[in-house]
Parts: structure tokens; sequence; C-alpha cells
């Protein structure tokens, strides 16, 4: 079974990158079910502010294809700027985070789960660009 | 401005200390004990899993990405998977990543002076050839995803990597842009 990997590389059934990924199949599924469970399950992020802010970690890092997949479903929210600015933070600086930041987000109404999910959220798009950069040396040469 | 790289590095075990709310686990359902289980063995007296397992089935689909890529049989040495992670750690600012897999790497018959050195020293200090070109595409992997090219991957072939075993290092460098984002960002390291 593929993943979002797979369908953005557009990695097929038999070629060279196929049968490198299929080395560790737990990537593959654990990947797409990251997927499901950050973009579809339950939050009190909605499901376009969740895409929105996938879409500016794509973009933060530079990877058209990714940010093309979540564009469709991003949209706006009163408080999508306090968001994309966490984002930010995390994926450009991370070591200049502090507890304040946090503190922006429960005041902005995130419960702290809704700040677990986000924080988790900005880690596995950060994780996707670097795997698909990684691959598409891998497929180049 | 005060960065989380001022804490400094260390190959000595540190603690974690959240910044957000943890579960009590005697409020844990049966599911959140079963994830906290497949995470880690020490998880349910972790204050880092106690917080990521307010959102249960993102962390045990994270749990399962994180075990395979780092402890999967096969593929690169695991020697090698800790140092792509130690050494990323080391460039964003990670006291306890570094630390945690700087422990492993040595456990791993990794040399404990090279180590000691990319701690002490930082990623640009001298090492073998082998390990400076893992070391280099996880800075560059994991500064910026754009800023690894053809040339790094070259020198990994060069030193006698495979292409399976080139995804396993870059599947461990991008766990850590993981690890590091969640560790830097949700809490803190402190010393025990």
């Amino acid at each position: 079974m593929g993943d979002l990997i797979d369908e953005l590389m557009g990695i097929l059934p038999g070629s060279k990158l196929d049968a490198l990924r299929a080395l560790r199949p737990d990537v593959r599924l654990a990947t797409q079910a990251s997927e499901v469970a950050i973009f579809e399950g339950e939050s009190g992020l909605t499901r376009t502010e969740r895409h929105a802010v996938a879409r500016h970690v794509a973009e933060l890092n530079k990877d058209a294809a990714l940010a093309a997949h979540h564009r469709p479903k991003a949209g706006d929210s009163p408080r999508i700027p306090v968001l994309l600015a966490h984002a930010t933070l995390l994926t450009k600086v991370p070591d200049q985070a502090t507890p304040e930041a946090i503190r922006t987000l429960i005041a902005a109404g995130l419960a702290p789960r809704d700040v677990v999910m986000l924080s988790q959220l900005i880690a596995h798009v950060n994780y996707e660009a670097r795997l698909l950069a990684g691959l598409r040396l891998l497929e180049a040469v | 401005m005060a960065s989380t790289h001022d804490f400094g590095f260390t190959i000595d075990t540190l603690e974690w200390k959240a910044w957000a709310p943890i579960l009590d686990l005697e409020k844990a359902s049966p599911d959140q004990i079963k994830v906290l289980e497949e995470s880690h063995p020490k998880a349910k007296t972790s204050p880092y899993y106690l917080l990521l397992v307010q959102e249960a089935e993102v962390l045990r689909q994270r749990s399962r990405l994180f075990n395979t890529i780092m402890y999967g049989p096969r593929g690169a040495p695991r020697a090698d998977r800790e140092l792509a992670a130690t050494a990323e750690s080391r460039v964003n600012g990670c006291p306890y990543c570094a630390s945690v897999h700087a422990q492993r790497f040595v456990q791993m018959k990794g040399d404990k002076d090279i180590m000691q050195h990319l701690l002490d020293e930082g990623v640009d200090t001298p090492m073998p050839s082998r390990q400076r070109a893992i070391v280099d595409y996880a800075v560059k992997l994991g500064a910026t995803p754009s800023a690894a090219t053809a040339e790094d991957i070259s020198k990994l072939r060069a030193e006698g990597l495979n292409d399976a075993e080139i995804l396993d290092i870059t599947l461990s460098i991008a766990m850590f842009a993981n690890a590091n984002r969640l560790m830097q960002t949700l809490g803190e390291a402190v010393r025990p």
C-alpha cells in the first residue's frame, strides 16, 4: 500500500524507489496512518486550519508538491495568523521556542490537546519534506 | 535572544520538563495506556509521552514510525542512524535529543571520542570520512531539505553505503526533524 510520499513522488510499483521503500513497509503504513490521524482525526483545530498550517510548513521548506497537496483543503480563520506564526517558529527557529509561545496558543483558544495536535502536525510535515527531498536525490542520481 | 543551544550539550543523561499540561496516568483510557506501552518502555513515567498521548492515535503512528526507523532490522548500521540523529540534534539545538542518541551511538559501537567532540565542538569537528559524509548530509537535509545535493549522495556511496542504507539515514534525519521540534518546543531539558 502506498502513502502520500509515493503519491507526491509518482512512485510506481516495480520502480527503483518502490523497491527501496518496500524494505521498510512500516514507514509507509505509519506515514499514511499519521496523515489520517493528523488531518482527519477529531480535533479542536478545524480541518481547514490543519491544512493551512501544513501548506505553510511545506512552503517554508520550499516543497512545492507538498504545499500543492494541502492548498485546496486549506482555509482561513481568525486564529490562523497565530497558528502560522507558531509553525514558522517550530520550522525555522525551534531553538527560540519558549513557554510563552504555548501560552499564546492557549490564549487563542487552543486546548492542551490542540497544542499537541498542532505540534505533531508541524513536526510531521517537516519529516515529510526531508523524506521527499532525500528520495528525489536518490531517484535522480 | 535565548536559545536552547545555551543549555550546552552532554552525553550524560538528562531529564525533560513539559511546558504544557500532561495526562494524569490515573485518568488514562485503556487505549492511551496501550499507546504508551507501544511507544517506549518508560513512557508511563515520561512527561514527554504523557503530554503527547493526549492525541493517542497520532502518538501511536508516530511511535511506530520512530521505532521502525531507528530500530528496524537490516539496512544502515544503527550507529550510523544514531550519528545522523545526534548531528541534527546538535545543529538544531536539542540537548535532550543529543544526549539520548549520543548514548545510543556509543552503545551501538560508535566511537565515543568522535561523539564527544561532536557534542563539545559542534558538527564541524574533524572526523573520519565515513562519519563526515553522514554528518554533512544530516546537517544539510536537516536544516533546509533543498540544501542537500547529489554530491552528498555521491559521497555516501563513495564511503560504501548502498541506496537502502542511504534511505535509512535519510529516514533518521527526517524523523529527527520531527523529534527535535517536539522536544524543543513543548518543553525543555533539565539536569537531574
